[in-house]
């Protein structure tokens, strides 16, 4: 057997060149011309074309464009979901483009974690079991007692022995936001968290969701092609044919 | 940043969180099926191995009653001590007997009796009940009779016309009458060697003049042990030309005929209900998976490593197999004690514990079966992309179909080979049904894409078009799951058939009016009035044959000795030989004509006789018999079938020939059991003659059988229930697609009674064309079944072919009505929710 301890460490390891030591100013995520070509048909397709992005932690970013317009394929690469084709890209300080498939979970055990248009709740696990699935992985001692704090706080508490099933679109959002900040990462993607839900609920749900980013000083990254709710991230981008365009920093315009 | 350590859980943690997902998913009733699957696989696999290993036990027991020893050679010398000190060095129990024909006498009657001296160590495991002047009743001895002491038969008894108490004289000695012998479970032997038996201990023969040269004796030496001593001792046994180890069909054809039979049955029969099992358990582990793909994407977005995600659902499969098993074992335990209680009266009184080996065999086969078949299904899971979060259509690429049959294929084989402890059966078996599996699916895809092709542009009313569209969409899925109803229904034909035929063949073997008592050395004076008093005694008497002993001298001329052919078994003595101008019923003509038996000096011979002879149509042969020498002319080779229970002979001869001898006559007749005191009457009425009853031993057979048949009757119920969860299983698999279409139909304003409609189209015609296929595939396999190995003719299935069609889509269309229902009860909103 490899010793996997050495192997997989080595390139967490290395701190990235872009990384800077000034923790206050550091970056949480780095893209750097970034492409994503695909084989469709036997026809190369270009996804992504030449991304480059900084994103620095503790703000947060939205991402905008139309259905197809490659937003949901970037937010993957840059979770280390998926590798890109060319360019490089740094997650935590981790040059994601360099490691393989277990090394990159290592990096998203480490401090990343997601909020699905669909909530991805588990069908089989209670609300308290969805939330504290994340935290047994991570081996994380008082599993149970985290996550019974994180539901009280989106102000589910009541309700933790309940199935998905028998939660509303709200209610599992909201699990799945409690499920989200199990653990205190470092950094939230966010894809379309808001898309499944009506108006009002929505809104309910953008309001814990920034209410608690603030609480805990994640960096967020969303995706979403909600105006309204890319309006409260400190900066969007908006994604067109595959190409970030359109960069507006909203503290140059406030 | 610093640097964090890789998320890999240690092996407690794992099989904690293993442990509390299982936990969690049992509760909310993911497991149920996959569950339930393997329970019965390992409660049907258990139960039927502990209660055939148990019966199978008992009918060893039997069998070793019948040679009443665990091993037996036969001598026709004494056995040295060098023999016997082999026997016991190896830490065997050996006991010796000698029999052989004496005359015995009483006073002034006289006649010949089958003497059988037995040492210290009989009667070991055969079964002797004898009633002394203590016990009026047939009591179970563990001792021969002491010296000095003879027990006889009654029928003995009446021919000398002697009692308990009285002397009787054999060779120099006199002995006193102290038993009479009931049964004697060892006592085997062709039917025209039977004189009466008299029991005598070995010393008392030791030195006498009835052992001299000229006296037909025969030695055995009996021994029991542990299976390896005994292997280990026919190793080692020099066996001259003079000894043969027996076996059980030495002892008892018949016997040994339909114990095989039954052996085989149940050992296909348990193969059959491991495959419906292991079909059922695929199919459950192949939705367990379908349904864990998003869990195990969603574990990879926490970070849990590739190789962690495979141990955890190992883990749990290893967890379940554990816990089937428990609780299968437990099943299996109750449900075969329930079994043996059920029939407590007509099994044996002690029934042996089943050996260690089948309960390692039932259990086991629940681990094989989940990881034979379940794992190759839960093997992609650890390769689901965690990308799958984001994009639900990335689902993980399924193991190469090959190394997926293969793992399956080859851990039945395993299950089979370990089951049926017949490799060639095994073989035959998978080789077959994989073939046949193969051909059946790709004659299913090519006929649904053909079929789809063609009425593209034809108008079927909606719900047909629904059912067609259903099925045809996905040709390898519907392929699939008409095979497993295929293959269910398939294994539910052959194993009805064969019990229907193996319960026949039995029952033909043994027919209630079977002759059961044979009567010979009928004398020509005697011939007229014994078979009247048959007549009026109402029992039904066979032909009645003339019967000469006579020995085959010449071949073409060349004498016997000349061509190095007395040593033969059946010629190196008197034959029986008969004539009769017609073709015994057990017998068939193989080559020549019977019809020339009508011309004179004819002689047909059994078949297998006249290979051994080198003996071909139209040779001459010379016999003397009753001092005359006569040669006759080969005219027809007969098969016999030696098993029947009628007189049987390996030459007959053509009327004419039997004119010149003084012939004795045979017969058989059958005695009803409330008749007994009728065959008392005619035994005390014609003393010269012998009556060999064989009651007691038929009865015993008959006996046997009955047990057999219902083991078979139990295991056809087991392999039904089998049957039934496959069937359930793949109808649950495809549950939730359907909810999700019912419910989607009937938002776009489809009436529930649309969709009940066009379910029951879409399950009658999967009905009906798994049937057709089934007894296509039945058809083929019960002829190979019977004819390659149970070597029962075959007749096909017959009207099988009419109602099963009909019945198989009636069944599944209401099981589907049943287990679909909430597909057009739920409200729509409700199934979306649950399933979105």
């Amino acid at each position: 057997m490899r010793n996997n301890r050495d192997i997989s460490l080595d390139p967490l390891e290395k701190p990235a060149s872009s990384s800077a030591t000034d923790g206050h100013h550091s970056l949480a995520l780095e893209l750097t011309r970034v492409g994503k070509t695909v084989q469709a048909g036997g026809q190369p397709l270009t996804l992504l074309t030449a991304v480059s992005l900084q994103v620095e932690a503790g703000t947060s970013l939205a991402i905008v464009g139309t259905s197809g317009s490659g937003k949901s394929t970037l937010l993957g690469i840059m979770a280390g979901l998926d590798l890109p084709s060319a360019g490089e890209l740094s997650l935590l300080g981790h040059r994601l483009d360099q490691l393989d498939e277990d090394q990159r979970a290592a990096v998203r055990a480490q401090g990343v974690s997601f909020v699905f248009q669909n909530f991805q709740l588990l069908p089989g696990l209670t609300a308290l079991e969805n939330v504290m699935l994340p935290l047994e992985i991570r081996q994380q001692t008082k599993p149970q007692r985290e996550a019974k704090s994180l539901l009280d706080s989106v102000g589910l508490g009541h309700r933790i022995s309940h199935y998905p099933s028998q939660l509303s679109g709200g209610e599992q959002q909201r699990v799945a936001l409690a499920r989200a900040f199990a653990g205190q990462p470092d950094i939230l993607f966010a894809d379309e968290p808001t898309g499944n839900l009506d108006r009002a609920t929505g809104k309910q749900i953008e309001d814990l969701l920034f209410q608690m980013n603030a609480d805990y000083g994640t960096t967020l990254v969303l995706v979403t092609h909600d105006p309204q709710l890319a309006q409260r991230c400190q900066r969007q981008v908006r994604m067109t044919d595959g190409q970030l365009q359109d960069v507006t920093v909203a503290e140059a315009s406030a | 940043m610093t640097t964090l350590p890789m998320t890999r859980l240690p092996l407690l943690a794992q099989w904690r969180l293993a442990l509390r997902l299982l936990w969690r998913e049992a509760r909310s009733g993911e497991l149920t099926l996959i569950l339930l699957a393997l329970l019965i696989a390992v409660t049907s696999t258990t139960a039927i191995a502990l209660f055939s290993a148990r019966l199978e036990l008992s009918l060893d027991d039997n069998s070793s009653a019948w040679l009443g020893a665990d091993l037996r050679v036969r001598s026709t010398a004494p056995f040295t001590d060098e023999q016997r000190q082999l026997a016991t060095g190896l830490g065997l129990e050996t006991a010796q007997l000698m029999t052989f024909p004496s005359v015995v006498l009483h006073g002034d009657n006289m006649t010949l009796a089958a003497i059988k001296a037995v040492d210290n160590g009989y009667p070991m495991q055969a079964r002797l009940k004898v009633i002394t002047a203590s016990h009026p009743e047939p009591v179970l001895q563990n001792h021969g009779p002491a010296a000095g002491e003879a027990w006889l038969e009654p029928r003995l008894l009446a021919l000398l016309g002697a009692s308990l108490g009285d002397e009787l004289e054999l060779g120099d000695k006199s002995y006193r009458v102290t038993g009479e012998i009931m049964e004697e479970s060892d006592r085997g032997g062709g039917l025209y060697s039977l004189s009466p038996r008299m029991m005598v201990h070995w010393d008392d023969v030791q030195g006498s003049a009835l052992l001299g040269p000229g006296s037909r004796l025969r030695y055995r030496l009996l021994m029991q042990g542990e299976p390896d001593a005994l292997a280990q001792l026919q190793d080692q046994w020099p066996l001259s030309d003079k000894e043969k180890f027996e076996t059980l069909e030495d002892g008892n054809q018949r016997m040994a005929r339909s114990l095989a039979k039954a052996r085989q049955y149940l050992a296909l029969a348990s193969l059959l209900a491991v495959v419906l099992a292991s079909i059922a358990v695929a199919i459950s582990a192949q939705r367990y998976a379908l349904r864990h793909f998003d869990i195990s994407a969603l574990m990879r977005t926490f970070g849990l490593h590739r190789a962690d995600v495979l141990r955890l659902y190992l883990w749990q499969l290893v967890t379940l197999g554990v816990a089937a098993a428990a609780a299968g074992a437990l099943l299996a335990l109750l449900l075969q004690a329930g079994i043996i209680q059920l029939l407590a009266d007509v099994l044996p009184a002690e029934m042996p514990a089943a050996p260690a080996l089948a309960w390692l065999l039932g259990l086991s086969s629940g681990l094989v079966t989940l990881l034979g078949f379940g794992l190759p299904h839960l093997l992609p899971l650890a390769t689901v992309s965690p990308l799958r979060v984001l994009r639900r259509d990335l689902t993980p690429v399924p193991l190469a179909g090959w190394l997926m049959t293969g793992l399956a294929l080859l851990s039945l084989t395993l299950l089979l080979w370990v089951f049926t402890r017949d490799l060639l059966l095994t073989l035959l078996v998978m080789g077959g049904g994989s073939l046949l599996v193969l051909v059946l699916l790709g004659v299913l895809q090519l006929g649904i894409s053909g079929l789809r092709k063609r009425l593209e542009n034809t108008s079927l009313a909606l719900h047909w078009r629904f059912a067609w569209q259903h099925l045809s969409r996905n040709s390898r899925q519907t392929a699939g799951q008409i095979l497993a109803f295929s293959l269910t229904l398939q294994v539910m034909i052959v194993i009805a058939m064969l019990r229907n035929d193996l319960l026949a063949d039995w029952q033909n073997s043994l027919p209630a009016n079977a002759p059961n008592v044979f009567a010979m050395n009928i004398q020509s004076y005697d011939k007229e009035g014994f078979q009247s008093g048959l007549v009026e005694r109402g029992f039904d008497a066979q032909t009645i044959y003339p019967m000469v002993p006579g020995r085959l001298l010449t071949i073409n001329g060349r004498s016997i000795q000349e061509l190095g052919l007395e040593n033969i078994g059946a010629i190196d003595r008197d034959l029986a030989l008969t004539a009769d101008h017609q073709l015994p019923s057990s017998n068939r003509i193989v080559a020549g004509d019977w019809q020339a038996m009508s011309g004179s000096g004819q002689l047909s011979i059994e078949v297998e006789l006249a290979e051994r002879l080198g003996v071909r149509l139209g040779d001459t042969l010379a016999f003397r018999a009753a001092g005359v020498e006569f040669e006759t002319s080969v005219s027809s080779l007969r098969e016999v079938d030696w098993t029947s229970l009628s007189p049987n002979f390996f030459m007959m001869f053509s009327s004419d020939l039997m004119e010149q001898l003084p012939p004795s006559y045979i017969t058989s007749f059958n005695v009803p059991e409330q008749s007994q005191a009728e065959l008392t009457s005619l035994i005390r009425e014609f003393p010269a003659i012998n009556i060999l009853d064989m009651q007691a031993l038929l009865g015993q057979l008959q006996s046997l059988l009955y047990q057999v048949s219902l083991a078979v009757e139990l295991i056809l119920a087991v392999v039904l229930i089998a049957a039934m969860l496959v069937m359930v299983s793949a109808l649950v698999a495809s549950l939730r697609e359907r909810l999700q279409e019912g419910a989607l139909l009937r938002t776009l304003g489809a009436s529930s009674g649309m969709i009940r409609k066009a379910q029951l189209c879409e399950f009658s015609l999967m009905g009906l064309i798994a049937a057709l296929l089934a007894l296509l595939a039945a058809e083929a396999l019960c002829w190979a079944l019977y004819t390659q190995v149970l070597a029962i003719p075959y007749s096909g299935l017959g009207w099988i072919w009419l109602w099963l069609p009909l019945l198989s889509a009636l069944v599944l269309s209401g099981l589907a009505t049943l287990l679909l229902r909430k597909t057009i009860r739920v409200a729509p909103l409700i199934v979306m929710r649950e399933l979105s």
